[in-house]
């Protein structure tokens, strides 16, 4: 049995709205998003979660990272240490250890590609005006670190001579989509997490980028002992990279296994895939 | 004539640029539209008004212990307002309408404690520096250098600290900021106390030249903001061009018509830029889908 990075028990999350009634009463309308999921992600491995649109994906990771609550359940972190981290703030799950992308592309724009690798980081040193003002000496040293870290991150996947190194006082807002979706996979790395949460990593990304993603997605599992835990669409993409993988559907996870596995699931094939 | 209004302009134009640049720290950063900056602005001199005619406590001591004050109010403001309604994902607009809240509040307090009527800081007549026909005044060079030594010095900060990428950061994507572990609250502080540097610095330079009463803030806080939005909202060095051009614009008006239409002509400026340009001179333009 392989270690657990990640568990989640009875997890239910529903979204409440108030509506008005044919009879012009108030009412309450509950959609149930997550009905006492179980869920567990390996350690050292990539797990891929796979289900429809409005299944629940996102919002899981959501509720992961802590930008949502959960109406009961569980989630442990496991890293040395067991972390419960419901009811915890999304900055201090990130200093535990749990990082994560979005779905959409979130890039500092107006930063320039070197200061998005910069930024990233769990030292809180420069965090205060009064310690950026008066310690230059030491602020320029672990500026310099970190300057030689995004180096050798960059260089690692993508060769000496590259295109990000070369254009690194570029601002991000200038990069093309999949440039951008790259650098946020790269970023990740300066900040020494344990357990990613990738949303989509490939959605709208010229297939010629897809190789890159691979590349990296095996460097932070292989090389950086990194766990991932990656929803995502494309079903070639889960096969090529994923050791485990998940389906959701009504609210819990129907099927889980080996990514072939779980593909050839009658279940997932009538209700997700539809052949 | 035109070149002494062109100083008076670009004297209170860097006063503009040095307010409108501390509302834009917060405005910037975290969407706040800080209405009880405006009290910020008013209160700082107070202070000094407090230790320095009051207790008779030397200038340069009493306008340190105002900014350390005035860094107080405006961290309380964010402590027992804002921050609990951001935490609720309250909207703007309720976030605002508190501010004003706020802002009437404090104008109240001060008015009770020290009266409506205009107060002075010092009696004597300013001295200047003649060159020709120009006249300076040192009230107008302690303004203007004042002004000028904060913004170059936050320009700097912000393109080369740690402190400074971590605040442009904030500026472009908060949620992404709190995924790499900034805890943006506190973060908030320190921009709110930087703030709190600027307006109250602003308040005490003005106010050292031309007394202050409880209603000073507003009519700064409205310039500023005309400043911020010509510049281009969510650009840090938008306000400082913004301000000089309104500066500039008032004293030609006051030359041309009278200073009745200061306001006016102003007010027409930001009009005119909502219409035609709504991202300012250096914003860029928003893709609608």
């Amino acid at each position: 049995m392989a270690e657990t990075i990640l568990h989640i028990e009875n997890l239910s999350k529903a979204f409440v709205r108030s509506i008005k009634t044919a009879r012009k009463k108030d009412a309450i309308e509950k959609i149930s998003l997550l009905n006492h999921l179980d869920l567990t992600v390996e350690k050292g491995k990539i797990t891929a979660l796979i289900g429809g649109n409005g299944s629940g994906k996102t919002t899981l990771f959501n509720i992961i990272n802590g930008f949502l609550d959960a109406d009961q359940g569980s989630i442990k972190f496991i890293n040395g240490r067991i972390h419960e981290l419901l009811g915890k703030k999304p900055d201090t799950i990130a200093r535990l250890g749990l990082g994560r992308s979005f779905q959409d592309n979130h890039i500092f724009d107006e930063l320039s590609i070197l200061e998005n690798m910069l930024v990233a980081g769990k030292e809180t040193f420069g965090e205060t005006p009064f310690v950026s003002l008066f310690s230059p000496g030491r602020n320029r040293k672990i500026e310099k670190q970190k300057t030689e870290r995004a180096k050798t991150i960059i260089e690692n996947i993508f060769g000496s001579g590259n295109y990000f190194w070369q254009h690194k006082a570029e601002k991000a807002k200038n990069l093309s989509h999949g440039q951008r979706r790259i650098l946020g996979l790269l970023r990740i790395f300066m900040a020494d997490f344990k357990l990613v949460l990738l949303d989509e990593p490939t959605t709208g990304v010229n297939p010629e980028f897809f190789q890159s993603i691979t590349d990296i997605l095996n460097r932070m599992v292989n090389e950086n002992k990194m766990s991932v835990f990656l929803i995502e669409h494309n079903m070639g993409f889960v096969k090529q990279v994923a050791h485990n993988c998940h389906f959701i559907h009504d609210g819990c996870i129907r099927a889980s296994g080996t990514p072939a596995e779980v593909i050839d699931n009658p279940l997932v094939r009538n209700t997700y895939l539809g052949f | 004539m035109l070149l002494q209004l062109l100083i008076n302009g670009i004297v209170n134009g860097a006063i503009y640029a040095l307010v409108a640049l501390g509302f834009a720290i917060v405005y910037n950063t975290t969407r706040i539209f800080h209405i009880a900056y405006a009290v910020i602005y008013m209160v700082a001199p107070y202070f000094v008004y407090t230790f320095f005619d009051k207790l008779g406590f030397n200038i340069w001591i009493s306008a340190i212990l105002a900014i350390i004050l005035t860094i107080v109010v405006s961290l309380v403001m964010e402590l027992i307002v804002y921050k609990p309604l951001s935490k609720k994902n309250s909207s703007g607009n309720v976030i605002m309408i508190s501010s004003i809240g706020l802002m009437i509040i404090a104008i109240n307090l001060v008015a009770l404690f020290y009266g409506n009527d205009t107060k002075i800081l010092h009696r004597d007549i300013s001295d200047s520096i003649r060159f020709g026909q120009l006249i300076i005044t040192y009230s107008q060079l302690l303004q203007f250098g004042g002004s000028l030594l904060l913004i170059t010095g936050f320009i700097f900060f912000l393109k080369f600290s740690k402190f400074g990428i971590k605040t442009r950061a904030m500026r472009d994507d908060e949620p992404l900021c709190r995924v790499f572990a900034l805890d943006t609250f506190r973060f908030r502080n320190y921009l709110f106390a930087l703030s709190a540097v600027f307006a109250g610095t602003g308040g005490i330079l003005v106010a050292w030249d031309v007394g202050m009463d409880p209603y000073v803030g507003m009519p700064m806080l409205l310039n500023a903001i005309v400043a911020l939005i010509i510049g281009g909202v969510g650009k840090f060095h938008a306000p400082i061009v913004g301000g000089f051009i309104i500066g500039i614009l008032q004293s030609v008006v006051i030359w041309k018509f009278s200073a009745n239409w200061m306001e006016g002509v102003t007010f027409t400026l930001l009009i005119l830029f909502l219409v035609f340009r709504p991202q300012g001179l250096f914003g860029e333009k928003q893709r609608l889908v």
